[in-house]
């Protein structure tokens, strides 16, 4: 019970920011600032508590609020944790801080409406995570929409205004055809069972026939597919990140892009399992081209942003890969790969949003050498690189690791029964290891070594405050590099239920019994 | 004639008659003439407050039968309308100085309320033309532009077309089953009689052109451009409402089949297409949201795909938000002098650097109005495709969920003026006038608590 | 925390005092530091290796703590003691620390000096992870950390791009190696369900799993270690490797890291027992590149490049033994090599130092006089690498040729012939570099000539400790401390009455290489230079490496290049999809455009509509059916 009313103490603060910052007078940013860190603080206080509470042997949900919302359709105010969003949750509010802290040299322009922005996206973000009602979840998916196209429309680069608008149109496409899927799963369930009910809970033991699966997975699927980006439906992310602001680019990439992967793993696969069980060669084949197609693309980058979105895109093809293999490594390494990279992205960002506001240019080229000019930021920079190619003790590590093992593991098998192809994938995504290192220390060498070049030069180090945000930010890396263990305890129940729903689930012959489609029960109706 | 049942019943209409009928006696008896806002104002709250209080009771009766009936939807609908009127009431005084303005208005208002508790013909006539006749006045006595006189033509000489339709189609009804009730109407709709069929298809066609569905359509850009903002607003809402509303206590519970289903959800689609594509390329605002609001009127036509049990609650609370949301847009614009200044898209730019608190608004309504959670506009959408698809049409609700994609550009390009385009040089920061403030937030309030908690008024509904 | 543990982490205590505070403690601290902990680690590591040699050689295992447990099987980080890895934690402690103490004299005058001493340590923590992790996951931790010490280390002069591109190049190849030895890791997983190579070992020594095929798992790792240890294709990395500080080449790409793909085939010999396919490919691999790179070394000039690949084709020698079956051999030649290596590598180093950073042969000569210590030990160490009996070399070298062409276990007369004529070219190049360096006549400029001086102690004495170990490290027969876990193979019956002609054809190889190199490069090579015009295309081959860096970047490089830019970004990204979106939305565009227009406010147009949508919605309501 006190947990559920800590849940909704966190969601909610980043709204009483809001409400706090809007009562400040005009023009006091300092105050604005502060006080924004001080709110993101306790709400990662909170959340840090809810973690060490949270109890890795306990199959559901916990700290659960469930309340009736719009009871006429059985839509509740269901939020809580569960093994799913535990490490997400604790992620969000840990970047939060560090997020507001980052833009404190950074955004000089309507500093309060900034701020407010960057806490509604925190609700809305945290909203997706906790949110165990599919109207809910929907809700705060689509929430998160407004802040970013203000973010980015605002305080964002030269082509902003284009940026802005693909990653709201782009996105609201498959937001459009997933709630078209989600009110036709709901009201075939209704149909089937008599329940009327967006409860996850319930909606899980929805029977369709495979046809209809497959329709729904597919408009569930193009949506998360946007959000995670897979290729094809990537294009969109670098323009985001490079027109975005620093705080935009950070929160893309540490949480947002999440979204998309713990929609598959949350509701895509395990609410249409038997079409996801087909559907798993063809997303294990665009995961492992989003490895190397993003690690190719990266190579080719002369924008430091656009090499870390690029990146972004090849490493999320690793979550991909974690979860179609449908073998508990690969699961458990899949979610620990989203939180690694959420670490790694938003710290080689907050990295790029520093260089930026002293040199004021993005060109790989204008850099070089500043292992000398900068030591301190290079050492930073070099640790971060390292983490997200995933060199062992480093959390990059853990989730490739366990990736590429889950995927092999689940490979092997399959090529012993005569059927190769999975086994090809797993081989080329493990090559995408060399890629990432090509990639990456291509970036680290042009621009920490060689002679030195800094535009706008000289410039000062890193200050105690860009120090202790990157130093903060390295504590996960490291912990979950090292002694991944006990995270890993905390989501293993979501990663044996997803296990179970999905892998676990009898292809159509069982399904025999299942009801026609609904549009063809209500015909009948009508005659 | 029970008298005490006939006051009870018709309580809102006779406030709002009374309060018309002070509103002429100050115009006519006072040199210069006061109180008038206050009157009207007082007229439609109390009209308000009594019709949702006898919907929250429930309270049913019949004082003419066959021909005058209410019951607690019936209420509700016309406390829905008469709430939308408020706003409209309070922009009014700046742009139109003295009487006939909120006489019309109230006289429009007692029509659109005699049509939602009409159960024939007759009284669903008589309440059109005395909802529509003022507003074309009220569209030529927005005399700020030569234009507003031509429009109001065209919407006098459409809107007379579509009388012209509803008589024939009427005749045709009561000649196929001698009656006038609107009752008669439901039992039309699944003969394969083609008299029926087409007395069904013209009645059915009127209303699509009071509600300005494609190809019925054109005379609302011109008109929304040419009236003035809260006369484009009362056409925007309050008379869009009343034909929706009216429109589902003609259809009553039965639920469409066969060629009329294709018909609706064509017509409505290309509404919806036709108007969120139009849109893109405006550059006054008005003109924006006219063909925005031919877009929602197919949204709110789709409704009628569904169950008749859901379609009532479902138009009612679509009715009720986009009402809301227009008028929330329309409260917040700046109050340039010049109605054409005013109403240029551009005029918007860096709005927010001039009065963040209205470009906040506008920034909320355009966000309900594309649709996008978690503000009502979502919500009551949803509760538009829930019913289209729940009747098995779901290949007509994906396609509809699509055209709204088409809707959100335009919507989002509001913002970036407002928020994202550097203001032109030459306008100061100045801020809204009280009675804008007044219908901000007599649409902002219910607004927000539509957002935290649609249950509680869907669960009326 | 157990002693094995402490052996480990000692030098990452190191690396972290010297890397956060070093600068601020001053150079003689970190000296303290930097050398004091290897040591340390080096004296713990004795101590272990006596109490397991008193315990009966049972396996000392020391569990740290659990990395993960999925699904019930569980990753430990383990330490673990067998005498293999005694032999391989006392060469890397002990060379380590050497060379550490070397370095204080070496790097003296470096800015960075507390940087090089933090790398070096922690270089040190993850070999020792390496040679003493249980399982192979602790194991493949310390790999790739060893990787990027090198990479630190390699470009530990980053100014210059050379340099740094050097490092790049070290990684990425040995990240493709990594990428094998994943897949032969999950394989073993696969196969036993368990990383700790002891009980993978056990599981094969019981019959090879089903499911998987050792001789797969067999060539899988061994593509790892092919990129560790710098055997054919992926050896491009080491030569470049040399752009490090000479400490470096002596300790990382000679004495010890390199090694680890020779340790990790001798530790999983119980699955390479098995591969009998992937055993010749060892043996194959190691051979030609032993040949390969002795014949490239014949013509280098660069002291150090010489050297590097003299180690690339030692390396191979030690393949070859390993794929024959004689995994003591290889490891037996690991450690020789270690000794005489790095003593040349330092030395070398001394010579560099002496010189004032030239390091070109052609510009050396008649060093002996001026800097008798240092080239007192890199002649003893040269004749050891030749293979001169009684020294170290010699007898790991001789038993290598001895299985070679003995063992059951793919031994053959070819072999034997390759690895002979490797020997013999080993002898003479190293002699040649000899001669070119210490003797005949002076060819540097007065400048530098002036400023030659024999280096300080610290560096001349770990020279003479070296050496010694070079000359007699071969009395302690490393296979046969190593016979009770690593068995040598059996020999063919044909090949009974050989070995003790081999012995004298090792040795005749060493002198005839000794007396060929005296021969060309005697009174200042000109019976060399007289030889040079015949030989000339051979010759730039041999100088361009067989320009096998050339190949790969045409094979590999610029097409990846190519595809990348032209076909993913250019076609793929902005032609196919943005291309088609914004397509769309210039669709959406236009077509708004045009129904805008239809708004042209033509009264006759508006009723023309409402009567045409009239008449259309009754015909079709009409329409029956």
């Amino acid at each position: 019970m006190a947990d559920a009313v800590l849940l909704n103490v966190v969601l909610y603060l980043p709204l009483l920011g809001i409400a706090l910052i809007v009562a400040l007078p005009e023009g006091d940013d300092e105050r604005v600032r502060s006080w924004s860190f001080g709110v993101m603080l306790a709400q990662f206080v909170i959340t840090a508590m809810l973690y060490l509470r949270f109890d890795p042997n306990v199959a559901g949900l916990q700290a659960e609020t469930n309340l009736p919302w719009i009871a006429d359709w059985g839509v509740s105010y269901r939020i809580g944790l569960d093994g799913y969003n535990v490490l997400l949750v604790l992620l969000t509010a840990f970047l939060g801080p560090l997020v507001v802290a980052g833009a404190f040299n950074a955004i000089r322009r309507d500093v309060r409406l900034f701020y407010a922005m960057v806490f509604f996206i925190q609700f809305a973000m945290l909203g997706t995570f906790v949110a165990q009602d599919l109207l809910l979840f929907y809700i705060f998916w689509e929430t998160m929409l407004i802040p970013m196209f203000l973010i980015i429309g605002i305080w964002g680069g030269e082509r902003r205004i284009y940026a802005t608008l693909k990653f709201v149109l782009y996105t609201a496409f498959g937001s459009i055809l997933m709630l078209a899927a989600l009110i036709y799963l709901v009201w075939s369930h209704y149909q089937a069972t008599g329940n009327l009910s967006f409860a996850l809970a319930d909606l899980f033991g929805a029977r369709l026939t495979l046809a209809e699966q497959g329709w729904l997975l597919a408009a569930f699927a193009l949506s998360f597919a946007i959000k995670v980006p897979m290729v094809p439906f990537h294009t969109w992310l670098p323009d985001a990140h490079v027109e975005a602001p620093t705080t935009g680019s950070v929160i893309l990439a540490g949480v947002l892009l999440k979204m998309g992967t713990y929609g598959f793993i949350k509701l895509g696969f395990p609410l249409f399992p038997q079409a996801a069980q087909l559907a798993m060669p063809a997303v294990m084949a665009l995961a492992v081209v989003s490895i190397v197609y993003g690690a190719c693309l990266a190579l080719v980058q002369t924008d430091i942003k656009k090499i870390i979105a690029y990146s972004s895109i090849s490493h999320l093809g690793y979550v991909m890969l974690g979860l179609a293999s449908l073998d508990l490594i690969g699961i458990q390494g899949a979610i620990i790969q989203m939180v690694s990279h959420g670490l790694t992205a938003a710290g080689l960002f907050l990295m790029v949003g520093m260089i930026y506001e002293r040199c004021h240019t993005r060109e790989l080229a204008a850099y070089g050498g500043l292992a000398k000019a900068l030591p301190v930021y290079s050492v930073f920079f070099m640790i971060l690189t390292l983490a997200a190619i995933g060199l062992p003790t480093t959390s990059g590590f853990t989730g490739e690791f366990l990736v590429l093992l889950g995927a092999f593991n689940a490979a092997w098998p399959q090529h012993l029964a005569g059927d190769s192809v999975p086994l090809v994938w797993a081989v080329i995504a493990v090559s995408g290891v060399v890629l990432g290192a090509m990639y990456m220390l291509w970036f680290a060498q042009r621009f920490l070594y060689g002679t030195t070049r800094v535009p706008h030069g000289p410039v000062a180090d890193l200050n105690r405050r860009e120090k202790l945000i990157l130093a903060a930010l390295l504590v996960p890396v490291f912990w979950i590099g090292l002694a991944p263990d006990e995270p890993m305890r905390k989501t293993e129940q979501a990663a044996l239920h997803f296990q179970r729903l999905v892998a676990g689930a009898q292809q159509p012959d069982a399904l025999a019994a299942a009801p026609p489609p609904l549009a063809q029960r209500r015909m009948e109706a009508a005659r | 004639m029970n008298w005490s049942v006939l006051l009870v019943a018709m309580a809102p209409e006779i406030l709002l008659l009374a309060g018309l009928v002070i509103l002429i006696l100050i115009d006519t008896f006072m040199a210069r003439p006061r109180g008038l806002l206050a009157v009207s104002v007082a007229a439609v709250i109390a009209a308000t407050v009594a019709a949702a209080a006898l919907a929250v009771i429930g309270y049913a009766a019949a004082p003419f039968p066959g021909h005058f009936s209410v019951d607690s939807s019936a209420y509700a609908a016309k406390a829905i309308v008469l709430v939308l009127a408020l706003p409209a009431l309070l922009l009014g005084r700046d742009d139109f100085r003295g009487g006939p303005f909120y006489s019309l208005l109230l006289s429009s208002m007692v029509g659109t309320t005699l049509i939602l508790s009409a159960d024939s013909f007759l009284t669903l006539f008589l309440g059109l033309e005395l909802m529509s006749i003022p507003v074309y006045v009220l569209v030529l006595l927005a005399m700020q532009r030569v234009e507003a006189t031509e429009a109001a033509l065209k919407y006098l000489i459409l809107g007379g077309t579509a009388t012209a339709m509803l008589l024939m189609g009427v005749s045709l009804l009561f000649g196929y089953t001698g009656s006038l009730s609107l009752g008669a109407f439901g039992s039309l709709l699944d003969t394969g009689n083609p008299m029926a069929q087409a007395a069904v298809v013209l009645i059915l066609l009127a209303f699509f052109l009071k509600a300005a569905i494609v190809p019925f359509h054109t005379w609302a850009p011109d008109a929304y451009e040419a009236a003035t903002v809260p006369v484009t607003g009362f056409m925007s809402t309050v008379i869009k409402a009343g034909v929706l509303l009216a429109a589902v206590r003609l259809f009553g519970v039965n639920s469409l089949s066969g060629r009329l289903v294709e018909l609706l959800a064509i017509l409505s689609l290309a509404s919806i297409v036709w108007g969120n594509l139009a849109a893109i390329r405006q550059t006054s605002f008005r003109r924006m949201i006219a063909y925005s609001s031919i877009a929602h009127a197919g949204y709110l036509f789709y409704a009628f795909l569904g169950d008749g049990e859901g379609r009532f609650e479902a138009v009612a609370f679509y009715a009720l938000v986009y009402g809301l949301m227009n008028m929330l847009a329309f409260a917040s614009l700046p109050a340039a002098g010049d109605d054409v200044e005013r109403d240029r898209l551009e005029n918007l730019k860096g709005y927010f650097q001039r009065a963040p608190f209205a470009a906040l608004m506008i920034a909320v309504a355009m966000f309900s109005l594309a649709g996008i959670p978690p503000l009502p506009g979502f919500v009551a959408k949803f509760l538009i495709f829930r019913n289209v698809m729940e009747a098995g049409y779901t290949l007509y609700a994906v396609l509809g969920l699509v055209g709204s994609y088409l809707g959100i550009y335009f919507y989002l390009r509001v913002l970036q003026y407002m928020f994202m385009s550097p203001a032109p040089s030459g306008l100061k920061p100045q801020p809204q006038a009280a009675l804008a403030l007044g219908a901000i937030a007599v649409c902002l309030v219910p607004a927000v608590i539509l957002t935290v908690y649609p249950g509680g008024l869907l669960r009326g509904l | 925390m157990g002693a094995l543990t402490w052996i480990v982490v000692l030098p990452l205590l190191g690396f972290l005092i010297n890397g956060l505070a070093g600068n601020a403690l001053g150079k003689r601290f970190v000296s303290v530091v930097g050398c004091g902990l290897p040591i340390a680690s080096f004296l713990i590591a004795a101590a272990c290796v006596a109490s397991l040699l008193a315990g009966g050689s049972k396996p000392l295992i020391e569990t740290a703590f659990t990395w993960a447990v999925v699904g019930g099987k569980s990753f430990e980080i383990a330490f673990y003691l067998d005498r293999l890895s005694a032999v391989m934690v006392l060469v890397v402690t002990g060379v380590g620390s050497l060379i550490h103490i070397y370095s204080t004299g070496y790097m003296h005058d470096d800015e960075s000096y507390a940087r090089f001493f933090a790398y070096l340590n922690l270089f040190l923590f993850f070999m020792l992870l390496l040679v003493l992790g249980r399982s192979m996951l602790v194991l493949f931790v310390g790999w790739e950390g060893v990787g990027l010490a090198s990479y630190l280390l390699i470009g530990f002069w980053f100014e210059d791009p050379e340099k740094a591109a050097a490092g790049k190049k070290a990684f990425i190849t040995n990240r493709i190696g990594d990428a094998g030895f994943l897949l032969g890791m999950f394989l073993v997983f696969f196969a036993v369900g368990t990383l700790d190579m002891d009980r993978v070992n056990a599981a094969f020594a019981a019959g090879v799993p089903a499911g998987v095929s050792a001789s797969v798992i067999g060539v899988l790792l061994f593509v790892g270690a092919t990129g560790k240890s710098a055997q054919i294709p992926l050896h491009v990395w080491l030569p470049d490797a040399m752009a490090g500080p000479t400490p470096v080449s002596a300790l990382i790409h000679a004495a010890t890291m390199v090694t680890a793909g020779v340790y990790l085939v001798a530790r999983m010999s119980g699955i390479y027992v098995h591969a009998e396919t992937a055993s010749q490919v060892v043996a194959t691999v190691g051979v030609l590149t032993a040949f390969f790179a002795a014949t490239v070394a014949l013509v280098q000039t660069d002291i150090k490049r010489v050297l590097a690949y003299s180690t690339v084709s030692q390396l191979g020698f030690m393949f070859l033994a390993a794929g024959v079956g004689a995994y003591g051999v290889a490891i037996f030649h690991v450690v020789t090599h270690a000794f005489f290596k790095a003593c040349l590598f330092l030395g070398a180093g001394s010579v560099i130092h002496a010189m004032s950073g030239e390091q070109d042969i052609r510009r050396m000569g008649g060093l002996a006089r001026k800097i008798p210590v240092t080239f007192a030990t890199f002649a003893v160490s040269t004749a050891a690498i030749a293979g001169l009996p009684p020294l170290s070399g010699f007898f790991s070298k001789d038993e290598i040729l001895w299985f070679a062409y003995g063992s059951v276990t793919g031994g053959s007369p070819w072999l034997l012939l390759l690895a002979s004529a490797t020997a013999l070219l080993t002898a003479f190049y190293m002699f040649r570099l000899l001669w070119l360096t210490f003797f005949g006549r002076p060819r540097m400029d007065e400048e530098v000539a002036h400023h030659i001086h024999e280096s300080p102690w610290s560096m001349t004495g770990v020279l003479v400790v070296l050496a010694l170990l070079a000359a007699f490290g071969g009395f302690f027969s490393i296979p046969q401390f190593l016979e009770p876990m690593l068995p040598l193979p059996a020999i063919r019956p044909q090949a009974q009455s050989f070995h003790g002609p081999l012995v004298w054809i090792a040795t005749g190889l060493g002198v005839g290489g000794l007396l060929l190199a005296a021969y060309f490069y005697g009174n200042d090579a000109v019976r060399a230079a007289a030889l040079r015009p015949g030989f000339e295309p051979v010759h730039r081959l041999l100088s361009g490496k067989y320009y096998i860096d050339e190949l790969y970047d045409a094979v590999l490089g610029r097409p990846l290049a190519w595809i990348s830019e032209k076909v993913f970004l250019r076609i793929g990204d902005r032609l196919l999809i943005d291309g088609s979106l914004n397509g769309l939305a210039a669709l959406a565009e236009r077509s708004a455009g045009r129904l805008s227009k239809m708004q042209t406010g033509n009264l006759h147009l508006y009723l023309f509509l409402v009567l045409a949508g009239l008449v259309g919605a009754l015909i079709w309501s009409w329409r029956n059916g």
